[in-house]
């Protein structure tokens, strides 16, 4: 690794984990699933376009790898609903789950839940990701007038844990990173900045046991200018129990 | 360029180390250019356990392209091929000089990362000076002004008349930029001619200087890109396009983005909720799908918020970056800079 680019966050690591997704190559493999609503849906590449306000229904999420104006990124659009794109994986005991993300949001734009991408990781049932048992980190939620980092859990179903960044304005955030930090069975939520500065947003201690590590995508409501886009540079995994960012 | 290139001056018992684990032979140019010296000192087995090396590894891409054949007189892998088992080639010639290697870093996915293929158009200012399309269009005298290169200085209070657009280029404080300082309370415009096709995303990553006050007085410093229409040889305020970076305005900095037609400002959209200082807004981009305008702008973090979009069914013949400075000197006249300027013929915005 270079000196001068290896101090950088989004550097690709020297020795990566063979989990490790960067988004880089024309498809995804084929352990990644796309989860829509409450069912499996399929992912659809190259079909992109924020500018289309009718990709609102269905179960196809369009996702294009590597795009010329965005090397190494996918670009996901969701059927403006709830979206994960994701993998079964057995967790070892200690794991630190690294995304970095981007969003789009419209000016103006307020309302709740309006769009907003994150990492979470959920128990399995029947194969698929369990939304009842989770836990979550969204990188930007969406409501009253702010963009804040959330972290929560639906545990049996209900929610709870909830923390939220505070004391962030509605446009303009730079946050940038998101990671999930399992210590045995504590759960350590981080927030990163564009300026690699890092919220820790707390932790939940749980014995559910998570099969399923999955990025959210969810959609703006507005159609304001079409259907808004998640970006995710990459997910990384290291097995450690320190964090070192 | 898929990555990083970084050029290490090598001899034979160096390059190993450059051939780390980090360095990915499948890139296109990864050996962009070997400098073969005409000696006969038995390299073979040196390369040829580099390549094994590679070889071992786990991964598929681990192999050398074949195709073509690597010349051992000089360029190697320097287009498309397939990848394969290089067996000959390398018995008599020793490696000297320069390497240029490519460096799979993850750099190509940031936003200011140059583009792969870019527009002829494109601007990245990393030379000592402009390329000559590009002009100064003072706002004051309502024509062409000059340029003069290496002469920024912000700490200067007393550049305040005239119409010369002080610009230095690729500074090694700040590699690759062009900072660029209009004299007080003058708008420059760095533009350049441009026939507009149908579809096209204009993305500019810019900067500027800003000074610790309590407040701010309006329009204190900006700097947007504007698409301009053309009178008579001249680049026509009254007509254009303009997406900016920091209006300042009551008390805060924040994009704005609008369209000038006859003169009048319409369809102003601005951000809100935006503080005064430590603003993270950092990329600007019009684009033009056929006689509609969307405005954008992106954070550090590469987060994008859609500006709104208004048809302008003026031609546009100008394309470049307008900077204004008011009357205040804090800590003297105020500085822009750019780092590039690209051009995508596309109707889709996946940035």
């Amino acid at each position: 690794m270079s000196a001068l680019l290896g101090h950088q966050i989004w550097a690709k690591p020297v020795s990566p984990h063979p989990w490790d997704e960067e988004f880089d190559g024309s498809v995804l493999g084929s352990e990644w699933y796309a989860y829509v609503n409450s069912s499996m849906g399929n992912i659809e590449y190259n079909t992109v376009d924020i500018y289309d306000t009718t990709h609102t229904s269905g179960t196809t999420v369009r996702l294009n790898m590597s795009p010329l104006t965005r090397k190494s990124w996918g670009i996901i659009q969701p059927p403006n609903t709830w979206v994960m794109l994701g993998r079964a994986l057995t967790l070892p005991t200690n794991l630190l789950v690294v995304t970095r993300l981007r969003f789009t949001q419209s000016i103006g734009s307020a309302n709740n839940y309006d769009g907003q991408c994150g990492l979470s990781l959920l128990s399995d049932t029947g194969g698929n990701p369990d939304t009842n048992n989770n836990v979550r980190l969204y990188l930007n939620l969406n409501y009253s007038n702010v963009i804040a980092a959330h972290k929560s859990s639906i545990i049996g179903g209900s929610y709870g844990n909830g923390s939220d960044s505070s004391n962030t304005g509605a446009e303009g955030q730079a946050l940038e990173y998101a990671a999930i930090h399992k210590l045995g069975t504590t759960y350590h939520f981080w927030v990163g900045t564009a300026s690699g500065n890092w919220i820790w947003m707390g932790s939940i201690t749980t014995g559910l046991t998570f099969e399923h590590v999955v990025i959210v995508a969810y959609a703006s409501q507005n159609n304001n200018p079409g259907v808004s886009t998640i970006g995710v540079d990459f997910i990384r995994f290291y097995e450690t129990d320190n964090f070192l960012f | 360029m898929a990555a990083a290139i970084y050029s290490y001056s090598v001899d034979m018992f160096t390059l190993t180390d450059i051939l780390g684990a980090r360095v990915y032979p499948y890139s296109v140019d990864m050996f962009k250019t070997f400098d073969v010296a005409a000696e006969s000192v038995g390299v073979a087995s040196y390369v040829n356990s580099v390549w094994d090396t590679q070889k071992s590894g786990s991964d598929k891409t681990h192999y050398w392209k074949s195709s073509p054949e690597p010349d051992v007189n000089g360029t190697y892998y320097d287009g498309p091929g397939t990848w394969g088992v290089h067996t000959s080639g390398f018995s008599t010639k020793k490696l000297s000089s320069t390497i240029s290697v490519e460096e799979d870093t993850g750099a190509e996915s940031n936003l200011w990362t140059p583009p792969e293929n870019p527009h002829s158009y494109n601007e990245e200012f990393d030379q000592s000076t402009l390329d000559s399309a590009w002009y100064n269009y003072s706002g004051q005298s309502a024509d062409y002004g000059t340029i003069s290169y290496d002469t920024v200085d912000p700490y200067d209070a007393s550049y305040i008349t005239g119409d010369e657009l002080r610009v230095t280029l690729n500074p090694d404080t700040r590699r690759s930029w062009a900072l660029m300082q209009p004299p007080n309370s003058r708008w420059m415009y760095l533009g350049r001619i441009y026939t507009f096709p149908t579809n096209v995303l204009i993305v500019a990553r810019m900067k500027f200087l800003h000074f610790y006050n309590t407040s701010t007085s309006d329009s204190d410093r900006n700097i947007a890109i504007w698409l301009m229409s053309d009178s008579a040889g001249k680049p026509d305020p009254a007509n254009r396009v303009n997406m900016y970076l920091n209006d300042i305005n009551s008390n805060t900095i924040r994009p704005v983005c609008f369209k000038t037609v006859g003169g009048s400002d319409t369809d102003v959209t601005s951000a809100t909720n935006t503080a005064q200082q430590g603003q993270a807004i950092e990329y600007v981009a019009v684009h033009k799908i056929g006689t509609t305008y969307h405005g954008w702008v992106g954070t550090a973090s590469g987060n994008w918020i859609w500006m709104g979009s208004f048809t302008h069914s003026t031609t546009m013949a100008h394309v470049g970056i307008f900077m204004s400075n008011s009357t205040i000197n804090k800590p003297g006249v105020g500085c822009f800079g750019i780092d590039f300027i690209r051009f995508y013929e596309t109707d889709n915005f996946l940035l």
